[in-house]
C-alpha cells in the first residue's frame, strides 16, 4: 500500500512539520489532491497525493515534526489491506466495549513497564558496548559544548552528537538550545552535570548508579532492523526516564469486585442506548477515582518549584495509545460530570487523539492520570507517574474467578486489579492505601458514582 | 722534543737578538708579579674544581702566562680583547677584580657576568674584554667585526684577537682571516691575531691536524703579515706585542703572531694528561716555564732575592685567597636573574616565567 | 598617505630610510653592492652610499655574519643579507651561538642590534637544498627575534622596527612575493613586533598563518565563504615575540582553528599555535585544532611533486571543513 511520506523540499531540509490534515481517514483521494499542509523552515505548502485510493491511516499528528522520508499516512488502493495496527478508529470502540476505554500498543509499554523490568534493562545496558559517544559515562563532547552545557544548564544526555564517534559538537548543542529539548530537570542538576568542571561529580554519580544509560552501537547484523525513534518516542522516553529516575514512586494495589458495577453498567447502557451512549468500564473507574479524591485530595496535586499544589477540581488525564507513542488527553473537572458525559467526552477525545486533531490545551494540564490495559487481558501492571502529577492509576482486566461471598461461600466473581503509583514526595503510603481502599469501596458500591 | 718544539725554539731565537730586550728591572718585576697572580689564580681554580665548587669546564692558563701578559702590555684604553674559553688571564690582566672572576667561576651573583657565563665567558666590556667564547673558532669572525667597527667609527683602537692552534682548522678562522685581509687592504681592520700555539688542540698535537704546521704562515694565504714569537719568554712577547700593536694601530691592517707556548697543565681540569704526551715532554717544557725563567733571571741579576720572590708569590696568593673567600661567601644569583639579559630593551624576556 | 609599491620596493625603502637616519646602519651581503643584489633589493644603493655602507662580502656566511655580530656589539647596526636563508646554516653557529646568546652569557654587558634578512621558503622549483622555511628553526632560540611579513606595508614597517631593535632579528621575507604590490604608508610606518594582523575577519573558523601562506588562507576563506562559512585569517607576522592574545581572542569567537605553515609539520609553528590554543582557549574549542603543513620530504624539483609538497588552498579549505564538521571536498 502506498505510503505518503514527508517530502524533501529543500537541500538542507531534514524534517518538516505537519501543520494540518486536509483530508480525514477514510476519505477517497485522487492523485494531485491536497491532503495536508506541510511547513519547513522555509516554506509552507500543500502536500498532494501521488496515488489514488482511500486515505487509510493518518500516522502523523498535526503539529508533529516528521523527518524527511518518514511515512505520515497510507493510501489504500482497491483490494489492498490496511496495514496491521493495534488501534484505529473502529477498533478502539470495539475494545472500549470489551474492557473499558483503553490504551494499547507497544508504545504504551514505554510508560508502563514494571520497575523490575526497567532495572534489568539498565543493568544490561550498563554492561554493554562502549562504542557510543557517551561510553563510560563520559560524553564525547567538544570543550565548547561542555562549557555551553554548564552555562545553560543543559543535559548532554539528551543531545545526540553529530561529530566523529558521536562527539557532541557546538551545532548540536545550539540546535538543542533552540528547540529547548536538552534542558536539565531541576533535580538532575545535582546528579549528572556533565559540564567540564563538574566532571568528578559525574564520576561520583556514576558510582552511585546514576550514570546515563550506556547505549551500544547498532550491531547491524543480518536479521536486524534499525528503527529510529520518532520525535514523540523521544519525548516520551525522556519524560518517562526523567520521572522514573527522579520521582520516588510507591505502589498500592487493590482488587475490586466488579459484579455490581458491571450489572449497573449493563442496565444503564440499555437505558441510554437510544441516546447513543455506551458506558465503558473505564468510565466507571475514572469516575470512581475522581469521587475518591474528594476524601483524599492530596493525590490530586502537582509537584511544583515552590511546593505541592493541591487542586480542588479533578482534571483527569487518560492515556491513549498511538502507533508510535501515546497521548494523555484531559477530561476537565471530571468530578462534576456524570457518567454519560464522561463517556461521550472520553470517546471524543480518544478518537480525535488518534486522528491527530487534539489541540494542545486538550492534552495539557491534567492533575491525575488513569491508564487502562484491561483490554489486553493484563492481570496487573504498574504505571509511571506523569510529572508533575502526584499519581497514576493502572487499570487491569476484569477476570471471572471464584471468590468468597460474605457468608464464606465460594461464588463466581468479576475481579479487577487497580494499582496506584504515587509520588512519595507528595503523599505517603498510608495516603495511597486509604485512597485506593476508597476507590474500591466506591466501585463496589457504584451508587456512590451517582452522587 | 717534537719538530714543532724545535721550530718553536728556532722561532724564539729568531725573534730575540742578544741584548735586544733590555727590559728594565722594575718592569720585569712587574711582569713577574702579573704572571704570579695568574698562576696563583689558576691553581686556586684547580683546587676549587677538585672540591666541586667550580662547575662545568675549566681551562687554566698555567704555562702560557707569558703570552697574554706580554701582549696586553700593549693594550691602550679603547682597545678591545676577544678570546676563546681559556680567558681568566686576559680578564685579570685587564684589571678585572679577581674576586668577581672567582665568584663567576663559583656561580655566584657577584660574578663578573652575574653567574650567567662561568669560566668560559668572562666579559668586562668596560675594561675592553669583549668576551671569552666557548666554541672553537666561533669568536674569530666576531673579533674581525669588532676591529672593523673601530675603523668604521674612525678611532685608532685595535682589537687583540686571541685564538688557539686548534682554531686554525676551523672554517670560521679561514673566513674571518680572509675578511680581515680583505678589509685590511683599505686599512679597515686593525686586528692583531695572536695564535696561542700550545701544541695541542685538546689531546691532538698540531702535526696530527695539519700538514703545514707553520701556523703563522697560514695567514699568508689571506694577505696578512705574520711572524712568530717565543711564547714562553715574556720579554720577547712584550717586545713583539708593543711593536706589532703599534703597526696595526697605524696601518689599520691586520697582523698575525704565532706565540709558541705550552700548557703544562691539563687541557681541562678533567683531562687524560698522559695519553697524548709524555712526562718527559711536559717536564722539559716546565724547564722553560715562563714564570720560572723570569724568577731565575731576577735572582741571577740580583734584582730580587728568594725572600722577595716568596713575598710576591705570597701577595699573589693572599689576593687570590681573598677572591676565593669572596666567591665562597657570595650569594648565588637571585632567581629572577634567570629571566634577565635574554633580550635587550623592553622584551627582556619572552617566555613564561 | 600611501602609495602602491612592490614588496621589493617597500623593503628597500625601509633600509634607505634607516641608512639616512642612522650612520651606524650598514648593509652587507653577497653581491648586494656592485651587482645590485641577486633579488635587486639593494639595487642602486652602492652608488648612493658607497662601499663602506653597502658592503659586498665574499661567499663566507659564517665569516661575515660573525663579523656583523662583532660590529653590532660595537654599536653598529648591520643589516646582513642572506642571499637565501638556505645558506644561513653555514652561519648558524654565529647566529645561534653568538648573536642569540652573547647578551645573556655576558651578563647583559653587550647587545647585538643586528638584522639578518633574505628570502625564505620554496615554491619555485629550487629543489631540496634551496627549499626551507626556517621560522621554527630560528624561532626555537631565546635571544633571537623572528618575523615573517607578507604585505608590502608590513615588510617596510617591520624592517624599520627590526633595524631599530637592539636585538638580533631574523627577518624572513616572502621571497616568492618580491614583485607583489600593495599599499605602503609613506614615511615612518614602523610596525611593532609581537602583534598579529587580522587579514580577514570572520566568525566561523580561524585560519592562522604567516608569510606566503596568509595569501593561501585568504583564498581558502573566499571558497569557504561561498559555502556559508566566514573564516578569520590571522597573519602572525611576528613569530618571536608571538602574539598569543590575537589567536586566543579569535578562537574564543570562532571555536575552531586551522594553523597553516609551509615548513614541515613536526616541531613547527603550527604545533605551537595548536598548543597555545588548547592551553588558553580549551573551553572555547569545538574541534581539535588542525595543522596544514608541507609534506615530510626534502623539497622536490618536479613541478607536480613540488606542488604536492606544499600546503594547498584545497588542503586548507578541507581542514577548515573538518573542524566545522562539514564534508570535505
Amino acid at each position: 500500500m502506498p505510503e505518503v511520506i514527508m517530502p524533501k523540499m529543500g537541500d538542507a531540509m531534514e524534517e518538516g512539520t505537519l501543520l494540518k490534515w486536509l483530508k480525514s481517514e477514510g476519505d477517497d483521494v485522487s492523485e494531485g489532491d491536497a491532503i495536508a499542509e506541510i511547513e519547513t523552515d522555509k516554506v509552507t505548502m500543500e502536500l498532494e497525493a501521488e496515488d489514488e485510493g482511500t486515505l487509510a491511516q493518518l500516522i502523523a499528528d498535526e503539529g508533529q515534526d516528521v523527518p524527511v522520508g518518514e511515512a505520515i499516512a497510507f493510501i489504500q488502493g482497491e483490494g489492498e489491506d490496511v496495514p496491521e495496527r493495534s488501534e484505529g478508529g473502529g477498533e478502539a470502540e470495539e475494545e472500549a466495549e470489551e474492557g473499558g476505554e483503553e490504551d494499547g500498543g507497544g508504545a504504551q509499554a514505554t510508560a508502563t513497564e514494571t520497575e523490575e523490568t526497567e532495572e534489568e534493562e539498565t543493568e544490561e545496558e550498563a554492561g554493554g558496548q562502549e562504542a557510543d559517544g557517551r561510553a563510560d559515562g563520559h560524553y564525547r563532547a567538544s570543550p565548547i559544548v561542555r562549557r555551553l552545557a554548564g552555562e545553560n544548564d543543559l543535559d548532554l544526555a539528551k543531545i545526540d552528537g553529530s561529530g566523529p564517534a558521536g562527539r557532541i559538537v557546538e551545532r548540536d548543542v545550539r540546535a538543542a538550545m533552540e528547540s529547548g529539548t536538552a534542558q536539565r530537570d531541576e533535580d538532575g542538576a545535582q546528579e549528572e552535570d556533565v559540564s567540564a568542571p563538574e566532571q568528578p561529580q559525574q564520576e561520583q554519580a556514576e558510582m552511585q548508579g546514576f550514570q546515563p544509560a550506556r547505549l551500544p552501537e547498532p550491531t547491524e547484523e543480518p536479521g536486524t532492523q534499525l528503527v529510529e525513534p520518532t520525535r514523540m518516542m523521544q519525548v516520551i522516553g525522556e519524560r518517562m526516564t526523567e520521572s522514573k529516575q527522579h520521582v520516588p514512586h510507591f505502589y498500592a494495589t487493590v482488587e475490586v469486585r466488579m459484579d455490581v458495577a458491571m450489572a449497573l453498567r449493563k442496565q444503564l447502557n440499555e437505558q441510554l442506548e437510544e441516546e447513543g451512549v455506551k458506558l465503558s468500564v473505564n468510565d466507571f473507574v475514572m469516575k470512581a477515582c475522581a469521587v475518591a479524591l474528594r476524601s483524599y485530595p492530596n493525590l490530586n496535586a502537582l509537584y511544583t518549584t515552590r511546593g505541592v499544589e493541591l487542586h480542588e477540581k479533578v482534571d483527569m488525564a487518560m492515556a491513549v495509545a498511538l502507533d508510535q507513542g501515546l497521548i494523555t488527553p484531559v477530561i476537565r473537572d471530571i468530578g462534576s460530570k456524570g457518567l454519560a458525559a464522561i463517556s461521550q467526552e472520553s470517546k471524543d477525545l480518544a478518537t480525535r487523539t488518534r486522528d491527530g486533531k487534539l489541540q494542545p490545551d486538550e492534552y495539557q494540564g491534567g492533575t491525575i492520570t488513569v491508564s487502562n490495559m484491561g483490554m489486553f487481558g493484563i492481570e496487573s501492571f504498574t504505571a509511571i507517574i506523569n510529572p508533575p502529577q502526584a499519581a497514576i492509576v493502572a487499570v487491569s482486566s476484569i477476570a471471572r474467578r471464584p471468590d468468597y461471598d460474605e457468608n464464606g461461600e465460594i461464588v463466581p466473581a468479576s475481579m479487577m486489579k487497580l494499582t496506584l503509583s504515587a509520588d512519595h514526595r507528595i503523599a505517603n503510603g498510608r495516603d495511597g492505601a486509604m485512597y485506593m481502599a476508597e476507590v474500591k469501596r466506591v466501585l463496589e458500591n457504584p451508587v456512590m458514582l451517582m452522587v | 722534543m717534537s719538530a714543532d718544539n724545535e721550530h718553536a725554539e728556532d722561532g724564539g731565537v729568531e725573534t730575540r737578538e742578544e741584548g735586544a730586550i733590555a727590559t728594565s728591572s722594575e718592569r720585569l718585576v712587574d711582569l713577574y708579579r702579573q704572571m704570579a697572580l695568574i698562576r696563583a689564580f689558576e691553581e686556586a681554580c684547580q683546587k676549587g674544581f677538585r672540591q666541586g665548587k667550580i662547575g662545568g669546564y675549566l681551562h687554566v692558563y698555567i704555562g702560557q702566562e707569558a703570552v697574554a701578559t706580554g701582549f696586553l702590555q700593549a693594550f691602550e684604553e679603547g682597545d678591545r680583547i676577544i678570546t676563546a674559553y681559556r680567558d681568566h688571564a686576559h680578564a685579570l690582566l685587564l684589571g678585572s677584580d679577581p674576586k668577581e672572576i672567582m665568584a663567576e667561576l663559583y656561580g655566584k651573583g657577584t660574578g663578573l657576568v652575574k653567574g650567567k657565563g662561568g669560566s668560559m665567558h668572562l666579559f668586562d666590556v668596560e675594561r675592553g674584554l669583549m668576551g671569552g667564547y666557548g666554541i672553537v673558532g666561533g669568536h674569530i669572525p666576531v673579533g674581525v667585526g669588532v676591529a672593523y667597527a673601530m675603523r668604521y667609527h674612525e678611532t685608532d683602537h685595535i682589537c687583540q684577537l686571541y685564538l688557539g692552534d686548534g682554531a686554525i682548522s676551523e672554517g670560521a678562522f679561514h673566513e674571518a682571516a680572509n675578511l680581515a685581509g680583505l678589509w685590511g687592504k683599505e686599512g679597515q681592520c686593525p686586528c692583531l691575531f695572536i695564535v696561542e700555539n700550545n701544541q695541542y688542540g685538546m689531546g691532538t698535537s698540531v702535526e696530527r691536524t695539519t700538514a703545514m704546521t707553520d701556523l703563522a704562515a697560514k695567514f699568508d694565504a689571506y694577505g696578512i703579515e705574520n711572524e712568530k714569537v717565543d711564547g714562553m719568554d715574556v720579554e720577547a712577547v712584550v717586545e713583539a706585542g708593543e711593536r706589532l700593536a703599534e703597526k696595526v694601530r697605524e696601518t689599520g691592517k691586520p697582523y698575525a703572531v704565532e706565540a709558541l707556548t705550552y700548557r703544562t697543565a691539563p687541557h681541562g681540569a678533567a683531562d687524560f694528561f698522559e695519553k697524548y704526551r709524555t712526562k718527559e715532554e711536559v717536564s722539559e717544557w716546565r724547564e722553560r716555564d715562563p714564570i720560572g725563567m723570569v724568577e731565575h733571571k731576577l735572582i741571577e741579576n740580583d734584582v730580587l732575592d728568594e725572600d722577595e720572590i716568596e713575598e710576591i708569590k705570597g701577595e699573589a696568593k693572599e689576593r687570590i685567597d681573598e677572591a676565593v673567600e669572596f666567591a665562597e661567601e657570595s650569594d648565588e644569583p637571585p632567581e629572577e636573574e634567570l629571566y634577565t639579559d635574554v633580550y635587550s630593551g623592553e622584551d627582556e624576556y619572552m617566555g613564561e616565567a | 598617505m600611501a602609495e602602491t609599491k612592490t614588496y621589493r620596493e617597500a623593503l628597500r625603502e625601509a633600509m634607505v630610510y634607516e641608512l639616512d637616519n642612522d650612520e651606524n646602519v650598514i648593509l652587507m651581503g653577497e653581491d648586494i653592492g656592485v651587482y645590485g643584489g641577486t633579488h635587486l633589493i639593494t639595487d642602486g644603493l652602492y652608488d648612493e652610499y658607497g662601499p663602506k655602507r653597502i658592503m659586498d662580502v665574499p661567499i663566507s656566511e659564517n665569516g661575515f655574519t660573525g663579523a656583523a655580530i662583532g660590529m653590532a656589539m660595537m654599536g653598529m647596526r648591520p643589516v646582513v643579507e642572506m642571499m637565501t636563508w638556505n645558506f644561513s646554516f653555514l652561519a648558524a653557529d654565529q647566529i645561534i651561538q653568538n648573536a642569540a646568546k652573547v647578551r645573556y652569557f655576558s651578563g647583559g654587558q653587550v647587545e647585538v642590534p643586528l638584522v639578518i634578512r633574505g628570502p625564505n621558503g620554496g615554491g619555485v622549483q629550487l629543489s631540496a637544498q634551496h627549499t626551507h622555511s626556517l621560522e621554527s628553526f630560528y624561532g626555537h632560540f631565546p635571544g633571537l627575534k623572528v618575523v615573517a611579513p607578507v604585505t608590502p606595508n608590513d615588510v617596510k614597517g617591520m624592517m624599520l622596527t627590526a633595524i631599530r631593535d637592539p636585538n638580533p632579528v631574523i627577518f624572513l621575507e616572502a621571497g616568492a612575493l618580491y614583485g607583489t604590490k600593495g599599499e605602503v604608508e609613506d614615511g615612518d610606518n614602523a610596525v611593532p613586533f609581537g602583534k598579529a594582523r587580522i587579514a580577514r575577519e570572520g566568525s566561523d573558523v580561524t585560519l592562522v598563518a604567516y608569510g606566503r601562506q596568509v595569501n593561501l588562507c585568504l583564498r581558502a576563506a573566499d571558497t569557504l565563504s561561498e559555502e556559508g562559512f566566514e573564516a578569520e585569517v590571522i597573519d602572525l607576522r611576528s613569530l618571536r615575540p608571538f602574539d598569543e592574545d590575537t589567536i586566543v581572542e579569535s578562537v574564543e569567537k570562532t571555536h575552531r582553528a586551522v594553523a597553516v605553515q609551509e615548513q614541515w609539520r613536526w616541531f613547527g609553528v603550527a604545533s605551537e599555535v595548536a598548543a597555545i590554543i588548547q592551553d588558553r582557549a580549551f573551553d572555547s574549542l569545538d574541534a581539535p585544532v588542525e595543522r596544514v603543513s608541507g609534506a615530510e620530504v626534502p623539497g622536490p624539483y618536479a613541478r607536480n611533486l613540488e606542488l604536492m609538497a606544499f600546503p594547498s588552498e584545497k588542503q586548507v579549505a578541507n581542514a577548515a571543513r573538518r573542524v566545522l564538521y562539514e564534508e570535505e571536498k
